[in-house]
C-alpha cells in the first residue's frame, strides 16, 4: 500500500498510443517472449539462485544467469555474450529478506 | 489492446505479479524494467536502483508517500514508460513518476493506480494469467456449466 500525501497531480497519467512499424512489432514481440523465458528460468532456478547470490544483481538472458554489482555492467556482460538477442533480459536485485514482503 | 503480464516466482518461491516495461533514461536509452503490479498503490514508484540506473532527471518532490512505516520522501523522476502489446504495439505512458532516493535492496518499483487505472486489470492467479486492458478489448464473466 502507497498512499501519496500533498500530491496535485490528476490521479491518472496520461497514455499515448504510437505507431508502430510492423518491424518494430516483431522485434518487441520477440523481446517480450524472450523476457517470459527467462522470467520463466528465474522461477525454476530461484532457489539456488538465492542461496547462491543474495543481494547481488542478476541478469538473465538466453536462459543464462549473469550476477554482479552494478546493474550496467551486468547487462552489458550479458548482452556481449548474447549478442543476437535485442532485448528481453530479465533483471532484478536479489534481496536479502526472506519474510513475506509487503511494499510499505 | 492487450498488456500481458507474468506470475513471477520470487527468489523466496512466491508468486508475484510483474509486468515487463522500460523506462526512458536521461541518456534517451530505454530502460528494461519489470514492475510489481500493486492494485493497492496510489502512485507508480521507481526504487532506488532504478533510479539511478536510470540517470533521468529528478528533483526533490513536494510530496511525501506513506504506508506501513513513516512517511518517506521522494524524488520527481522526468521519464516516460513504455507498455508493448501483444501484438508489439507501443504505448506510451507520460511521467513524470515518484522515485525512492534510498530504501531497501532488492525492492521491485512498483506500478501503481496511476497507470493501472487506464485499463482494465486482470490479476488471475489460479489461471496464471495477468492481462491489461484498454480500448477495443473486453472481458466479460462466465458461469461454468
Amino acid at each position: 500500500m502507497i498512499i501519496a500525501r500533498n500530491h496535485d497531480e490528476p490521479e491518472l497519467k496520461t497514455i499515448e498510443i504510437v505507431p508502430t512499424t510492423p518491424e518494430r512489432r516483431a522485434e518487441n514481440v520477440k523481446a517480450h517472449e524472450e523476457w517470459r523465458r527467462n522470467v520463466h528460468w528465474f522461477g525454476a532456478h530461484a532457489k539456488e539462485i538465492r542461496d547462491a547470490h543474495s543481494g547481488k544483481c542478476i541478469v538473465i538472458l538466453g536462459q543464462e544467469l549473469f550476477v554482479g554489482d552494478d546493474p550496467r555492467e551486468v547487462r552489458a556482460r550479458a548482452h556481449a555474450a548474447h549478442p543476437e538477442l535485442t532485448g528481453g533480459e530479465y533483471v532484478m536485485r536479489l534481496s536479502i529478506h526472506r519474510g513475506p514482503k509487503v511494499y510499505r | 489492446m492487450i498488456v500481458l503480464g507474468e506470475w513471477r516466482t520470487d527468489e523466496n518461491g512466491v508468486l508475484t505479479p510483474v509486468l515487463d516495461c522500460f523506462l526512458l533514461g536521461g541518456s534517451g536509452k530505454w530502460l528494461a524494467v519489470s514492475f510489481l503490479i500493486d492494485s493497492g498503490a496510489e502512485r507508480t514508484v521507481l526504487s532506488p536502483e532504478i533510479l539511478r540506473d536510470l540517470d533521468a532527471p529528478s528533483q526533490m518532490s513536494l510530496d511525501t508517500l506513506v504506508g506501513i512505516g513513516a512517511a518517506s520522501q521522494v524524488l520527481t523522476v522526468s521519464s516516460r514508460l513504455r507498455l508493448q502489446t501483444v501484438d508489439g504495439s507501443e504505448v506510451i505512458v507520460n511521467g513524470p513518476f515518484f522515485g525512492l532516493p534510498q530504501g531497501r535492496e532488492g525492492e521491485l518499483s512498483i506500478l501503481g493506480r496511476d497507470v493501472l487505472g487506464n485499463f482494465a486489470a486482470i490479476l488471475d492467479r489460479p489461471g496464471r494469467v495477468i492481462a491489461l486492458l484498454h480500448g477495443q478489448h473486453h472481458y466479460s464473466i462466465h458461469e461454468a456449466a
